[in-house]
């Protein structure tokens, strides 16, 4: 039986979130000088072992741990007959020894006992795996076994999931000693070991990652079988769900659901598991199809950064068919280049041995930041549409894998002169068949105007037909013919430079209602008359001849001519009489105006 | 035939921070003359006077609604719903629409002959949503038809042989109050209740630290029950856990094994009668659920009395209406082997 | 091997306290308004060693791309390829394969075991789902026979999982500030979602105790009231789409757990089987779990004649009844019978059945925006023995074409 020591200092750190946000909190430190992590060191130790933790404390207020699930008697200490610490605290600059006993195997919380609603939250919490006595030991029956032989627990890779959650403003106000009323509680990060995703799913010890050395991401080849110990350190529930994946629940709260020789197998499938705070789960499964599985929570409001999604509680396992062996190499062919001008293009080349990549950036002479987390080994192209015009930037790209990071790629440096801002959402409407009009948003500062394109000829062949000013979104087109198709798009310009072009948007303009025939005339005699028009009109399908018969008489319809026709004979007529008469056109698309109206007298 | 009364009637409760809270609630009137029934107006309790039962027995509850004094506008009925009760007909079964309501002034009996021991838990079921959460809550507990506690063999939850012994028992009933609502109703207005947002977390109607008050002098009179937790190192404490409040609540207890031995009054047995029992460190309730849990009073290597803090893990909610320290939290004090006396009824320390 | 057809669309639902709220969602009829929760999609496994392989087409109405997630399911496969998170720009943006606007795409899964399942999108899920985009899917068992009781079971013959009738009850949260902004094209913090409806089945009571394909539900077709018979064995299928857990509650009785998930709760090796049911009266119906349960009724055995009712029943003219002068009671405490109710009282009691609430327990979920009552609530209706029609509760074998 062996003595297991731990040192941990409780001090104050920072973390970073994938929004660029950085955020204050408390953690264990495995040195003196180092820094705290998140969540804080995995203690590690066998059933049998002694474990002997020395709690030194560098806040500003007394600290004590409790171990929820052990076998161990707290020491409360009380002021005013209430808790001031769940347990023998350190005050501030002292040390505390904790002693307890490895009495069953499993995976537990070691956390703050001392106002734990805040301390907890703040961070000063992490994970103690005991295993089975024989677990490292080849031929010995609970080798590779989480709780024993008999337990069906065996397993060939094992991954914690510790589940928490920030409020950035219980911490900020914390860290400044100021109060934070708890009923305002409202997390706005979620975290798994320590990390929200995408960070989740790069690997242990990134280097601008300090505080959160621990990934989730699991790697495991075809049939290997998989563990996952989830452990919720939050004060939230989280439902866990492993897409595509129906594991085996063999342990809650670590009492293994078949517990030797002789018991019942009480383990079950399931999954999506709700774990509540404090609880934990461990999950059994053999890696199947090749392939990437998410690992998240199904109350997808924790899927997000602050309410960015994806983000937040999430985790993968990747079914791979050879576990990497080494880092990757270096990407190579790294490239960059203005696109369109609306942002910049990256490009570099597969490396070996990548599962992922993550893309830096710095502005001018500034530091390198994170500008991209690419969550897959074949994502190797992004787009950067964040960069502001007339800045310089150098960029590098690293690869990623299990085991670690590879060395920097080469760096590509550019400017991005006058950027321009590409116009969006172009419209067009047909208003008549006469006219077309357009519509789009200005999402430039920079232009001194936009030019507007067309083509007839498809989407493609597109002439310049008229500029506009700066800050227009709208030009009417009164030079289109009716029944035809048009193409346009839009692009910003200013003297030196065009933006990309919108969106192309297609109309079809309408036909003509027919024009009036004009000129009506007639000759005529005490028994015809013959109107004569001109005819103005390309598409009619008819003329309608309109009558009136006296000076008070009302017009009817008396006849049609037929279309292109230009005359029309009135046989209907008695003397003494006199008539009005008028025409129109008609088509599908309508009546045309009326004509002129003449007068004839019959004598 | 065993005859028990409930009033349904309002009042008031206290919490830490010195405010008073206006709640509804049932009171205990078994035995009261009817011309002394006025006296009990106002003397709604929380959490309400336990209903303790024995499987076998047969038993008339009668239900008479003495009105809301500091409301005398609202006449709303109550009922009584014993919350689980197996193969209940409507008539019985104390929902408004379904069955009958006892108006102000009014009796009602309700017929219960319970054959299934357990924990469970009845409430008021007109307008669920306000005369839940304004009080009219409490424990229900059936005895199994063998219980005889001179007997250790035969003082347990589910009956001899299931493995359910235990010396000492005790209510952990858990709900929430938001005081912005009760003072809602107090005066007369409308809450909406999609804005329920809890300002305490009680635990048999107690925030932390009254939890852990027995010397109450004149606070406290609508919350005789405190929830501290006693017993002798080596014996073992039977928890009836009861959740009434909206939330789901997951409740610790450091230097234990808690073993569930019932949900929602039911022993956890298979269909081949697979003993299902199990372990665990955190019970995580959610309303309307009842867990029967046994843990075994640990021994010190070192001094007495051990302190055991036992609080909910949704650690935020610890709070008095935001200040700390409060909420659902309590502690259980174990002694040495034969210290304390016998419990002489459940949840009574010392 | 049966094939679906689904489409991606948009559409509304009613609440009863008269708003119209938009939805994301699915349907089964090309053309049609979506509906709220999707088709239920029943399908009965093939003799082993036969796969049971399920076919989905998904065409996308909808502006923005659109998949989905089966969870529970086997071989999920796209082409002949097992599905995939997709991204984009090197990040994530669907947990699955997706279909663009106006484009089809087919899924295939094997149906590898019995149960209650759930379908739903796996794109930006975190708005997709609340909007609607998600239904149920049960899975029979290869010997499933509905006319011989040994038969008739949710597992297996002898699974212990029999039942006489079935319902399935898919249960969800509404925020009607996510819809609107969906609707409007506006933005919406998905931290402050804060629902303000809750549903059974799409609706929220009292529409949930109406029957199915309700002339003013037309895009909510699924009733959740639950009926049946003393004695009878009653599966009850929950499915939880909403991101929230809720505590449900029937009254009347406990239930029994026989599966999770789509798994039985049951352990076979070799000659030796382990049953892991439990019985509950309260489950807590979690986000994207599901739940199979029995429950059954046998009453107390009272009788007018042989064995009265030991209590004095009051003058039910000094008794509250119901609620807003309508009542499910009968007027008589016994089933079967109907009793003298006070005049002005308005009963839809029908042949003196019981009634026993099923809802949620966390109580401002039985409300409609803060009114009670309405929202996660509907009934157990007890009918007497041989007055209930054999067609309540009974669901077909398939729902689409082999």
């Amino acid at each position: 039986m062996a003595v297991i020591t731990c040192n941990l200092w409780a001090k104050k750190g920072r973390i970073k979130f994938p929004d660029g946000v950085e955020v204050p909190f408390w953690g264990f430190a495995t040195a003196a000088g180092g820094e705290p992590q998140l969540p804080g060191p995995v203690i590690t130790a066998e059933v049998g072992d002694n474990i002997e933790i020395i709690l030194h404390n560098n806040l500003a207020e007394i600290v004590s741990l409790v171990f929820p699930g052990q076998d161990f008697i707290p020491v409360p200490v009380k002021e005013n007959g209430v808790f001031a610490s769940y347990n023998t605290p350190a005050s501030p600059g002292n040390s505390v020894t904790y002693t307890l006993t490895a009495v069953r195997p499993g995976v537990f919380l070691y956390e703050s006992g001392t106002r734990p609603e805040i301390q907890v939250p703040m961070g000063l919490y992490g994970a103690l795996l005991i295993y089975p006595r024989g677990y490292k030991n080849p031929g010995h029956a609970d080798y590779q076994t989480a709780y024993g032989n008999n337990s069906n627990t065996e397993y060939d890779i094992e991954q914690i999931l510790v589940l928490s959650e920030v409020d950035s403003r219980l911490n900020r106000a914390v860290d400044s000693g100021n109060t934070f009323n708890l009923l305002d509680f409202e997390p706005d990060y979620w975290l798994v070991n320590g990390r929200s995703f995408p960070f989740t799913l790069l690997p242990d010890n990134m280097n601008f990652l300090v505080s959160q050395t621990a990934g989730s991401r699991v790697n495991a080849a075809p049939g290997k079988r998989v563990l996952l110990r989830c452990i919720n350190a939050g004060v939230q529930n989280h439902t866990f769900r492993c897409d595509n994946i129906t594991p085996r629940v063999v342990a809650v709260d670590s009492w293994p659901l078949m517990a030797g020789t002789g018991s019942i197998d009480a383990t079950y499938q399931k999954n999506t598991i709700t774990v509540a705070s404090g609880e934990s789960y461990d999950l059994l499964f053999t890696a199947d199809t090749l392939g990437h599985y998410y690992l998240y929570d199904r109350d997808f409001q924790h899927l997000c950064n602050v309410n960015q999604f994806p983000g937040g509680m999430a985790a993968r396992l990747d079914v791979i068919p050879v576990e990497p062996t080494e880092v990757p190499a270096a990407p190579s062919n790294f490239t960059c280049s203005l696109y369109c001008h609306d942002g910049v293009l990256l490009h570099w080349n597969r490396s070996t041995n990548a599962e992922g990549y993550v893309v830096e950036r710095r502005t001018g002479a500034g530091n390198f930041e994170t500008l991209s987390v690419q969550v897959a080994p074949e994502l190797t192209e992004y787009k950067d549409n964040t960069v502001l015009p007339a800045a310089g930037y150098t960029y590098r790209v690293f690869a990623y894998n299990a085991l670690g990071v590879s060395n920097y790629s080469n760096q590509c440096s550019l400017s991005t002169h006058d950027l321009i801002a590409g116009p969006g959402n172009l419209t067009c409407n047909a208003a008549s068949e006469r006219r077309v009009d357009l519509a789009w948003q200005d999402n430039a500062y920079n232009e001194n105007g936009y030019l507007v394109e067309r083509s007839t000829g498809g989407n493609d062949n597109y002439q310049v037909i008229a500029g506009v000013g700066t800050d227009t979104e709208f030009f009417s087109d009164t030079t289109v013919q009716s029944n035809t198709r048009y193409y346009y798009r839009v692009r910003a310009f200013n003297s030196t430079v065009f933006s990309c072009y919108s969106n192309s948007c297609a109309v079809v303009t309408p036909t003509d209602s027919p024009q009036a025939p004009s000129n009506l005339r007639a000759l005529h005699s005490p028994i015809l008359v013959i109107l004569i028009w001109d005819d103005n009109s390309l598409d009619e399908v008819e003329f309608l001849i309109e009558r009136k018969t006296g000076y008070d008489g009302n017009y009817i319809q008396i006849g049609k001519a037929n279309k292109n026709t230009r005359y029309y004979l009135d046989f209907k007529i008695s003397r003494n009489t006199t008539y009005f008469y008028r025409i129109r056109a008609y088509s599908h698309k309508g009546y045309s105006d009326y004509s002129n109206e003449i007068r004839v007298i019959i004598n | 035939m065993i005859r028990i009364r409930r009033s349904a009637t309002d009042g008031h409760i206290d919490t830490p921070d010195g405010r008073a809270h206006y709640i509804f609630g049932f009171g205990n009137i078994t035995g009261v003359p009817e011309n002394e029934l006025v006296n009990y107006r106002a003397g709604a309790e929380l959490m309400a006077p336990p209903l303790v039962l024995q499987a076998g027995n047969e038993y008339i509850v009668t239900l008479t609604n003495l009105g809301t004094p500091t409301r005398p506008d609202l006449d709303d009925p109550h009922t009584i719903h014993y919350h689980g009760f197996p193969n209940q007909i409507a008539f019985y079964d104390g929902v408004p629409e379904a069955s009958v309501a006892v108006p102000v002034g009014r009796d009602l009996e309700y017929y219960y002959k319970p054959l299934d021991p357990g924990t469970y838990m009845y409430h008021c079921h007109h307008e669920p949503v306000e005369h839940i959460q304004m009080g009219m809550v409490g424990p229900l507990v059936v005895y199994p038809i063998d219980y005889d506690p001179s007997r250790q063999a035969y003082k347990t939850a589910y009956g001899y042989g299931t493995g359910t012994e235990f010396n000492r028992e005790y209510y952990v009933f858990l709900n929430e109050l938001d005081c912005v609502i009760h003072n809602l109703v107090a005066t007369v207005q409308e809450p909406d209740w999609t804005k329920y947002k809890p300002t305490y977390w009680l635990i048999n109607g107690r925030s932390y630290p009254d939890t852990i008050v027995t010397d109450t002098g004149s606070r406290l009179l609508s919350q005789p029950w405190p929830a501290l937790i006693g017993a002798n190192a080596g014996e073992k404490v039977l928890l009836r856990f009861v959740n009434l409040g909206f939330q789901q609540q997951a409740m610790e207890m450091l230097g234990v094994t808690m073993k569930v031995v019932g949900m929602d009054g039911m022993r956890p047995v298979g269909q081949n009668g697979e003993d299902l029992s199990f372990n665990k460190n955190i019970i995580y309730i959610a309303p309307g659920q009842s867990y029967d849990v046994i843990f075994e009073a640990p021994t010190s290597s070192g001094s007495y009395p051990i302190t055991l803090p036992f609080y909910n893990r949704n650690l935020v909610k610890n709070n008095l209406n935001g200040t700390q320290p409060g909420g659902m939290v309590t502690e259980a004090q174990i002694y040495p082997p034969g210290t304390l006396p016998p419990q002489t009824e459940p949840n009574r320390f010392p | 091997m049966p094939t679906v057809n689904l489409w991606a669309v948009d559409g509304y639902i009613s609440t009863p306290d008269g708003k119209s709220i938009y939805i994301w969602g699915f349907t089964d009829q090309e053309g049609g308004s979506a509906q709220l929760p999707g088709p239920m999609i029943i399908v009965k496994q093939q003799a082993p060693p036969d796969k049971t392989i399920v076919t989905v087409n998904l065409t996308n109405n909808l502006p923005e791309e659109v998949s989905i997630l089966f969870p529970g399911q086997s071989e999920v496969e796209v082409n002949g390829r097992p599905v995939q998170p997709q991204y984009y720009n090197g990040g994530l943006v669907s947990f699955t394969n997706h279909v663009l606007p106006g484009e089809t795409i087919t899924y295939t899964f094997a149906a590898a075991s019995p149960g209650t399942f759930l379908y739903e999108s796996g794109t930006r899920p975190h708005k997709q789902v609340p909007m609607g985009l998600y239904g149920s899917i049960i899975v029979r068992p290869h010997d499933y026979m509905p006319h011989q009781p040994e038969h008739k079971t949710a597992y297996g013959a002898g699974t212990g999982t029999e039942f006489d009738r079935e319902y399935l009850l898919v249960v969800s949260e509404i925020d009607p500030d996510l819809h609107q902004a969906v609707e409007q094209g506006k933005p919406y913090n998905i931290r402050s979602y804060k629902p303000r409806y809750w549903t059974i089945n799409g609706r929220c009571a009292n529409d949930t105790m109406l029957p199915h394909n309700m002339s003013h539900l037309p895009n909510q077709p699924y009733g959740a009231m639950v009926m049946m018979e003393p004695d009878e064995k009653v599966l009850i299928r929950y499915t939880g789409a909403g991101v929230e857990n809720h505590p449900l509650h029937p009254h009347g009785n406990h239930t029994r757990l026989v599966g999770l998930d789509g798994r039985l709760l049951q352990n076979r090796t070799g000659n030796t089987t382990v049953d892991l049911s439990y019985k509950r009266f309260t489950v807590l119906a979690g986000a994207g779990q599901t739940h199979d349960q029995i429950y059954t009724w046998s009453g107390l055995g009272f009788d007018p004649a042989t064995n009265p009712v030991p209590t004095v029943i009051p003058n039910l003219r000094n008794m509250a009844i119901g609620h807003t002068g309508m009542t499910m009671w009968s007027g008589s405490p016994y089933l079967g019978l109907k009793g003298e109710l006070p005049s002005g009282m308005v009963s839809f009691n029908e042949v003196g059945e019981y009634h026993f609430m099923l809802h949620s327990h966390a109580e401002p979920e039985i409300t409609n925006w803060g009114a009670f009552p309405g929202g996660m609530m509907t009934m157990i209706a007890v009918y007497p023995e041989g007055k209930l029609g054999h067609h309540h509760g009974t669901l077909p074998v398939e729902s689409h074409g082999l």
